[in-house]
């Protein structure tokens, strides 16, 4: 983690006819992040991911990938970037190996002499070593899924941009591709994972960018996004008892009263230990105290006061 | 890229099929030319049949003069109206453009390895022909269609511009399918939209309102090889053809790139 700068993006925009799919967005990912790119479907996430790549050009911005300019410079920067954009693509009568020795023979920065020693490779990182020869329109999703990823790895990346990597894959699958891009990571591979779920992005991602509507609504550290609220919830028999405590602090003010199992609150100020002992020194029988964080989801409501269309 | 096209190319079923196939039927016509002896009457019906009754040497002419008009240009208009959009359609293009393949390599790339498809199909029509021909009918000094007799050699360079010149039409055609291929994600709309192109052509062609623009038709020009095989060699229609196909070919391939070199890929 050099801190380098491998993908800066200012004020990328791109316009389709009267409509604006992304809309003034300023990315920074440093070298190393594993890094989500956060939003609900036609969010913009993907026309970006596409003009990271220059596939779409932008209508105005600049966008600087592993430190040059994009798509101007795309024959020094693409070789090293592996990438799964909107799922896999593969000719579907073909078997995987053939599909990835294909790939990899059309462009530069593959040598021959190792790619049948690189593809095996690959395809055993993503479990796929005992594929055989079956062609590939016979691959379940999850399989399909991870031949794409094998593609994206193929050349040793230094940066791996992935749209929904985990799409169509079983939980044993995603805690696969989860172990894999933490290695990846590890080694020094930057990481930009664009997805719709929270969850993806909250169990893979260090940092994390939220976009709504074609624009960046938050861009920071996953667990700054989901630092703690200043709240605690205070579960404890004497509810009454604890409520009049609470009361009778300076600062901190009970903003839920109605249950019967316990309060909710506002610390604004106090240290969550403090307000347990003056609880327990008062004699309120805690049966538990805890600081309230938010998940991405809520942080998602907050931000944009709509959540129609992310999924958990 | 240009080897992985070209393997992509010779390792498809699709390409020895259809390639059959065009040799397949100017075969039967041969058959059944050889069993009834039935035959157009000199002039009419398809170019050349009516003097292959008695001599095989010009059947890869004729062969070529059968598939010409449809069966053909079907063929090309197909290969190259997928060589683009069926990527697209496959959901290979991205990847083949953040390989990165430079769009300009790529395109060249599945020119050539259509024009390999062109060049592969007309010469096995015409080997095909040629033995079919030789077979069942005979190989005979050549008259030409003005009646004069033609040497050994003099007939096979004929046959030889033959098959050039109805590879370069045949070109046409593929530019104006890889133009559509560039448009659209749909191979099929990128055939049909260039064999429309075709059927437009040829319906112009026959329409005598139309006999301004004749000419400058793509189709216009297509069986003008006949004259290939009249002595002197009638060389006016068939310069005008090529110079034809010439202008289609780098209309149609300049619009191509300067699209595709533009295009935002959504598929």
């Amino acid at each position: 983690m050099s801190g380098a700068t491998v993908i800066r993006t200012e004020g990328l925009t791109k316009r389709y006819g009267g409509l604006t799919a992304v809309d003034g967005v300023d990315l920074e990912v440093a070298e190393g992040d594993l890094f989500g790119f956060l939003g609900p479907n036609g969010s913009g996430k993907t026309t970006t991911v596409r003009m990271l790549l220059g596939l779409v050009f932008a209508s105005s911005g600049r966008v600087e990938v592993l430190g040059r300019e994009m798509p101007a410079r795309s024959a020094e920067v693409l070789p090293r970037v592996g990438a799964l954009v909107e799922g896999p693509g593969f000719y579907p009568d073909r078997s995987g190996r053939r599909n990835l020795a294909l790939i990899d023979a059309a462009g530069p920065g593959g040598p021959r002499h190792d790619r049948r020693s690189r593809v095996e490779e690959v395809l055993e990182r993503v479990g796929l070593a005992a594929v055989g020869r079956r062609p590939v329109k016979a691959y379940s999703t999850g399989m399909r899924q991870r031949l794409g990823l094998a593609a994206a790895l193929l050349r040793q990346p230094r940066l791996l941009v992935l749209d929904e990597p985990t799409n169509g894959l079983d939980p044993q699958g995603i805690r696969e591709v989860r172990t894999l891009l933490m290695e990846l990571a590890e080694k020094g591979t930057t990481v930009f994972l664009s997805s719709h779920l929270l969850a993806e992005v909250e169990a893979f991602c260090q940092r994390a960018a939220i976009v709504h509507r074609g624009r960046l609504v938050a861009q920071d550290r996953v667990d700054t996004l989901l630092a703690p609220t200043g709240m605690v919830w205070v579960e404890t028999p004497d509810v009454d008892q604890a409520e009049a405590v609470v009361w009778g602090l300076a600062g901190p003010s009970v903003v839920e009263e109605d249950r019967r199992d316990g309060l909710r609150v506002r610390l604004d100020g106090m240290a969550p230990e403090d307000l347990n002992a003056r609880l327990v020194g008062s004699g309120v029988r805690v049966s538990e105290l805890v600081r309230e964080r938010l998940n991405l989801e809520e942080v998602f409501l907050r931000l944009t006061g709509d959540t129609t269309h992310v999924d958990r | 890229m240009l080897t992985v096209e070209l393997s992509k190319l010779v390792t498809r079923t699709r390409t020895w099929v259809t390639i059959s196939v065009l040799a397949a039927l100017p075969s039967v016509v041969a058959v059944f030319l050889k069993v009834t002896g039935v035959g157009p009457r000199p002039g009419e019906g398809p170019a050349f049949l009516a003097e292959v009754l008695h001599n095989g040497t010009l059947y890869p002419a004729a062969a070529l003069a059968l598939i010409l008009p449809v069966f053909l240009p079907v063929a090309v208009a197909v290969v190259a109206g997928d060589a683009v959009a069926g990527e697209a359609a496959a959901g290979t293009l991205r990847y083949l453009i953040i390989r990165p393949v430079a769009r300009s390599r790529l395109l060249v790339a599945k020119l050539v390895t259509v024009t390999v498809f062109v060049l592969l199909a007309v010469v096995v029509v015409a080997l095909t022909g040629f033995m079919v021909g030789a077979a069942l009918f005979g190989v005979h000094p050549v008259a030409s269609v003005s009646g004069t007799s033609l040497g050994a050699q003099d007939v096979t360079f004929r046959l030889f511009v033959t098959v050039a010149y109805v590879a370069v039409s045949m070109l046409g055609v593929a530019s104006i399918a890889l133009f559509a291929s560039v448009l659209t994600d749909s191979p099929l709309a990128a055939a049909l939209g260039a064999l429309a192109a075709l059927v437009a052509s040829q319906v112009l062609d026959l329409v005598d309102a139309a006999a301004s623009v004749r000419p400058y038709l793509p189709t216009h020009y297509w069986l003008a090889f006949v004259d290939l095989f009249r002595t002197p060699v009638l060389w006016r229609n068939v310069d005008r053809g090529f110079g034809v196909q010439a202008l289609y070919i780098a209309a149609f391939l300049g619009g191509a790139w300067a699209h595709f070199s533009t295009k935002d890929i959504n598929s």
